[in-house]
């Protein structure tokens, strides 16, 4: 294969060079997959099958070196993209960097076409159980549900008894996890019907894989996944309540502690919709409205990622902060379309498994095309003894896998936890359900510079749209870490990877792969800001500005530790008040200023330290993830090419060996962060988006000038040139001072460039203009009445403005500085009036909700 | 006829202001055989906007509102007037042994039956505890009608339960209620109910009122009734029988059924979701006057 990812690497480098390479052989014909299993790339006598000829070809031919460099680079893109997944309970709720092989999975295309077909039925028989679940119960009063099964379903949701419309879609979105057996057939082992989630993750490994590997998905004719998505799109448009043109549709999240919240902020970013969350939605008497800044509008379709009973705390789980009050009834009333259909979770779990065979003959007329695997119910006696026959064999679950996800291997278990199971299933038998324990079939997996089998499944996603469903031609492939585990949730680990579904004809050429998310939205789209995430950008806004400020102050002070030599090489005093002004406490404990700098940038726990901020600044920034156009996001993170975040994902960060590289990082940092506030104002239509974040970097910058001017000039304290010569640096002031006014350092004349030189942008005057520009033209509150925080703005930047340092005797000497410091301070409590009114005028969200009391 | 016109009137006061708030009530009495509703009117203040009626799962008329003006107190006041013609019941009705019943019941072939299946399980508000089936049991011993076993379960709460008043609230668990003692009428219910299901016997939550009698010789005063709540159990074939252990008694022509459901939580004659108001207090007053 002539393709570049093919070709000899002339400059391996040095660390994959020195794998543990597959020896003498290629890396495919050093794979051996455990015989009697079923292998997706080695059929039974060991021949690659077909399907897998050009990938097994291209790998082999790249050798370990090369993919492991393709490794590293789909590892960094992810890590570029902020590609994560959250893990509950991991350390301070971390985010786990999102994994993806290189190895993608392969299926051929005439099996694919089997799988889709069976996967359409599925959906479509799900979908019209649960019209009747909720509506006429035909399939209970006939015998073939169980009323056991349906009453004691902690899923089945009586509330949405009667709220399904007849004539519209149910399942917008449908996913199900496929498993081969050591047969070749492929199995169900789990429908996801109420908020199926991995279809986005899908797609970032493919664009990630994609760059990774690009001819080879010309070459093989890859089937693209965009269909899907365009099948999701309108799906959700036909979904409208009827008589609506032009349908508002959101993304509802739980937040951004959510496991998935990457893959929901992608979703909404990518589908063109707004990510909101349960606050910024209201139910009024027609209909559910989206709150935000610039007014209100009406929701015709919400995509929801909350589970059914945290939807609404009005008739569902009454705990819900997250969810809509009033939703349902607005449901009910064909108000508003919620997708998937409140109470479909009532289908997931494993107990509808053991009687789809049947109610697929009964409702479609026709035999279940894709099986599930085998399963009993044990509250029907036949079922529960059949199983039990074969107990040892088999695998318990709850009728409905809880957010603990229990599953007992019966053959794992010792005698007394059999027995405790045994006696729990007798209990209840109608909570429990048996299935047969599924074999998985094996794939090649980059483990270690060889390629190692590892048990895998394979998620499928269907979007309905025109009456159908659109099957996504390919999916997430998950295998396990371990060569034995058949763990294989998100919860606990494991390998993601690319799903090709190969042609067996060549395809048109088209684009190879799909296109990045849109940068931006329309400006309809944009003008209801909801005010958490105005909030989130105005403090995005502010940490940058803030880290930018106090990593420029670290060079600086130490600069002049290594120019003017200090006999202790210890930081001079006026330098560290201005350090401790931003992070207090900062070198009290004796330390040396190099472990105390590294110590800075390393520990986030410290308040106020770089670490911190970026930390702070980062959380901000996910949040308000797909208001940001790619490249900003992708800004945000390049500083840390190298850098002590490179290896640790998003939660650690690694160790700075020495000064020099905290140094490094600090000069990376700098740039870094104006890059971003490049792609931000080059990039990105002016908006209130950009303009709640600049407004946190004009206010910041502001205060920031007050905050050093007073923690440099205290009472008593004079100013030597080299704490001036700091202060104009800081606050990136030193040329637009030289400009105005030489090279001599005046003190009052330092006070005039940083406080009120409009000129300057980094005064604290100038960013104060602009900012009052800001709140000019964003929408007020109440429509034409100038607001609280203008008032305080003007008020600050009069007080600015009317002060002659000039004018003042002694400034900035041991006797001039009360009054001095009481014109800041002034100005300092103006600015803090503003950040206080910001957020009571422009981030205020209706207050939490409560549920009434009910009994006296 | 008798006709009972019941007033239920429900006072909020909030620590806070309330920006909005989503409701839902039901405080509809129900059309039943015995029991007609003549009508029914709700009044609020601040005013009910967005107003809308729905049946539930379950046949309980509800009612939908908001309100949408900030307030820090809200009155709502259900008054319905309701033609009741149940006899008066002084036996419960013949049924079979109760084993009889738990073994149809659980091999539901009517419709009714099948539905009745939900109200055998466990709900919300009535989990099994340890000794629940126990205590039920002795009321049942072999061979027993079912309706007479229910009768004596009824009877047996009521002498060995005290009735007090704000000794417990919704969140008290059925197990506390049980060692204390003592209870209200929501209680009472619950543990009869959990008694029944604790042997395989579908029973389910009545909310209502119930007529009281002054003294003889006095007066009926205002604003001393309340709203109450009894049990029904399924007797399969014979629908649905009425039992009040609060006040050991078939409920007759003095009951007035609104709602039913697997327990309170599914019959509350308020439910609510407000933006805001922090604390709050609540007075509830009910009279049910005859004429």
């Amino acid at each position: 294969m002539p393709a570049p990812e093919s070709a000899p690497s002339k400059a391996a480098p040095a660390a994959a060079a020195s794998l543990n390479t597959a020896g003498p052989k290629g890396l495919v014909s050093a794979y051996a997959p455990s015989p009697g299993g079923w292998d997706e790339m080695r059929d039974a006598a060991g021949a690659i099958r077909p399907a897998w000829q050009g990938l097994a070809d291209a790998l082999e031919a790249m050798g370990p070196e090369t993919l492991a460099r393709r490794t590293e680079e789909v590892k960094e893109q992810l890590r570029f993209n902020g590609v994560t997944y959250h893990v509950y309970g991991g350390p301070r709720g971390a985010d786990r960097q999102w994994a993806l092989d290189p190895v993608p999975a392969v299926i051929d295309s005439a099996t694919w076409s089997g799988l889709e077909r069976g996967l359409i039925q599925r959906a479509e028989l799900l979908e019209a159980i649960l019209r009747d679940i909720y509506g006429p119960r035909l399939l209970m009063k006939e015998g073939l549900l169980p009323p056991l099964l349906l009453y004691s379903h902690p899923g089945f949701q009586r509330a949405c008894i009667g709220s399904l419309d007849p004539a519209s879609r149910l399942l917008q979105v449908y996913s199900a996890d496929l498993a081969r057996g050591r047969d070749g057939e492929f199995r169900v082992v789990s429908d996801r019907c109420q908020n199926p989630s991995g279809y986005g993750y899908a797609l970032e490994n493919r664009v990630v894989l994609g760059r990774a590997l690009p001819s080879l998905f010309r070459t093989l004719g890859v089937h693209r996944l965009a269909p899907f998505f365009q099948a999701l799109r309108r799906g959700l448009k036909q979904a409208a309540p009827p008589g609506t043109e032009n349908p508002n549709t959101v993304l509802l999240s739980p937040g951004p502690e959510n496991e998935t919240f990457f893959e929901q902020a992608y979703l909404a970013s990518y589908l063109g919709i707004p990510l909101v969350r349960g606050g910024d939605l209201s139910a009024r008497a027609d209909g559910i409205w989206l709150d935000g800044l610039g007014g209100s509008r009406r929701v015709d379709v919400v995509l929801r990622r909350v589970d059914d009973a945290w939807c609404d705390p009005l008739e569902l789980e009454g705990a819900s902060l997250i969810g809509v009050p009033g939703m349902l009834q607005a449901v009910r009333r064909r108000r508003v379309a919620v997708a998937n259909a409140l109470g479909s979770g009532v289908l997931t779990g494993s107990g509808l498994m053991a009687f789809l065979p049947a109610l697929c003959r009964r409702v479609l007329g026709q035999d279940l095309r894709l099986p599930s695997s085998r399963t009993w119910w044990c509250g029907d006696e036949a079922m529960r003894e059949e199983a039990m026959s074969r107990f040892d064999s088999m695998v318990v679950k709850p009728l409905y896998q809880g957010p603990k996800r229990s599953t007992w291997f019966v053959s794992d278990l010792g005698r007394e936890q059999r027995e405790r199971l045994l006696a729990r299933i007798r209990a209840k038998p109608h909570l429990y359900v048996i299935q047969e324990r599924a074999d998985l079939s094996t794939l090649p997996c980059f483990v270690q510079g060889r390629l190692e089998p590892r048990p895998m499944v394979v998620r499928a996603f269907l979007a309905a749209a025109d009456k159908t469903f659109e099957v996504m031609p390919g999916g997430l492939t998950r295998a396990s870490v371990r060569a034995d585990s058949a763990a294989l949730t998100g919860q606990e680990g494991g390998i993601s990877k690319d799903t090709w579904i190969i042609a067996s004809e060549p395809i048109e050429s088209e684009r190879p792969i799909e296109l990045a998310p849109p940068a931006s939205r329309s400006e309809r789209e944009t003008s209801t800001l909801p005010g958490y995430a105005a909030e989130n950008l105005f403090w995005l806004g502010r940490y940058q500005e803030r880290l930018e400020a106090q990593a420029r102050l670290w060079r600086e002070a130490i600069g002049r530790v290594s120019q003017e030599g200090g006999t202790d090489g210890s930081l001079p005093a006026g330098e560290l008040r201005l350090l401790r002004a931003c992070q207090p406490g900062l070198l009290s404990d004796g330390s040396g200023w190099e472990s105390q700098l590294i110590r800075s940038l390393t520990q986030r726990e410290d308040l106020g330290s770089p670490a911190f901020n970026l930390a702070s600044l980062r959380r901000a920034a996910r949040v308000v993830r797909e208001l940001l156009s790619r490249d900003a996001w992708h800004s945000l993170h390049a500083w840390e090419e190298g850098g002590p975040e490179a290896d640790a994902g998003d939660e650690g960060i690694g160790p700075l060996p020495d000064a020099g590289s905290a140094l490094l990082h600090l000069d990376r940092l700098v740039v870094g962060l104006a890059g971003f506030t490049g792609m931000v104002t080059e990039g990105m239509t002016l908006g209130p988006v950009q303009r709640f974040l600049q407004m946190g970097r004009r206010l910041e910058r502001a205060q920031a000038i007050c905050r050093s001017l007073l923690a440099a000039f205290p009472p008593g304290a004079a100013a030597d040139r080299g704490l001036l010569q700091a202060l104009l640096a800081t606050h990136d002031s030193d040329i637009a001072y030289h400009n105005k006014y030489g090279v001599d350092l005046l003190p009052s004349a330092v006070a005039d460039v940083l406080l009120r030189d409009e000129g300057n942008p980094r005064s604290a005057a100038a960013p104060l203009a602009r900012l009052l520009e800001d709140l000019a033209a964003l929408p007020r509150p109440v429509p034409g009445r100038s607001t609280e925080t203008e008032k305080h703005a003007l008020l600050a930047l009069a007080a600015l403005r009317v002060y002659d340092p000039a004018a003042q005797e002694g400034i900035l000497s041991p006797g001039g500085n009360e009054a001095f410091e009481h014109v800041v301070k002034h100005v300092e409590a103006s600015l803090g009036e503003v950040s206080n009114r910001l957020a009571a005028e422009y981030f205020r969200q209706r207050p939490l909700t409560q549920t009434l009391k009910e009994w006296a | 006829m008798p006709i009972l016109s019941i007033r239920h009137r429900t006072v909020y006061a909030y620590a806070d202001e309330v920006d909005a708030s989503v409701n839902q009530a039901r405080l509809r009495p129900r059309d039943l055989p015995g029991q007609r509703l003549l009508n029914f009117s709700l009044e609020s203040d601040p005013g009910l906007e967005g107003y809308e009626e729905a049946e539930d799962c379950f046949g309980n008329p509800t009612s939908f509102f908001l309100l949408q003006r900030p307030h820090k107190t809200f009155t709502i006041t259900a008054s319905s007037r309701v033609d009741v013609s149940w006899a008066e019941a002084d036996a419960p009705p013949p049924a079979p042994a109760w084993e009889e019943a738990v073994r149809r019941s659980q091999h539901a072939e009517s419709d009714e039956a099948r539905d009745a299946l939900q109200f055998a399980l466990e709900s919300p508000m009535v989990r099994t505890f340890p000794g629940l089936k126990e205590y039920a049991v002795r009321s049942f011993p072999a061979g027993r009608p079912l309706g007479e076993a229910a009768a004596h379960l009824m009877q047996r709460i009521h002498r060995d339960f005290r009735f007090r008043p704000g000794s417990t609230n919704p969140s008290t668990a059925l197990e506390t209620v049980f060692q204390n003692r003592s209870g209200v009428c929501q209680d009472f219910s619950h543990l009869m109910i959990g008694g029944l299901r604790a042997l395989g016997l579908p029973a389910r939550y009545v909310s209502g009122y119930l007529e009281t009698l002054p003294p003889p010789g006095k007066p009926k005063l205002m604003g001393t009734d309340a709203s109450h709540a009894w049990v029904s159990v399924y007797v399969s074939g014979g629908g649905w029988v009425d039992f009040d252990p609060t006040n050991e008694m078939l409920p007759g022509p003095r009951h007035v059924t609104v709602a039913w459901g697997r327990d309170f939580s599914d019959v509350s004659p308020l439910r609510g979701v407000l933006y805001g108001g922090g604390t709050q207090t609540l007075k509830v007053e009910v009279d049910v006057l005859r004429n």
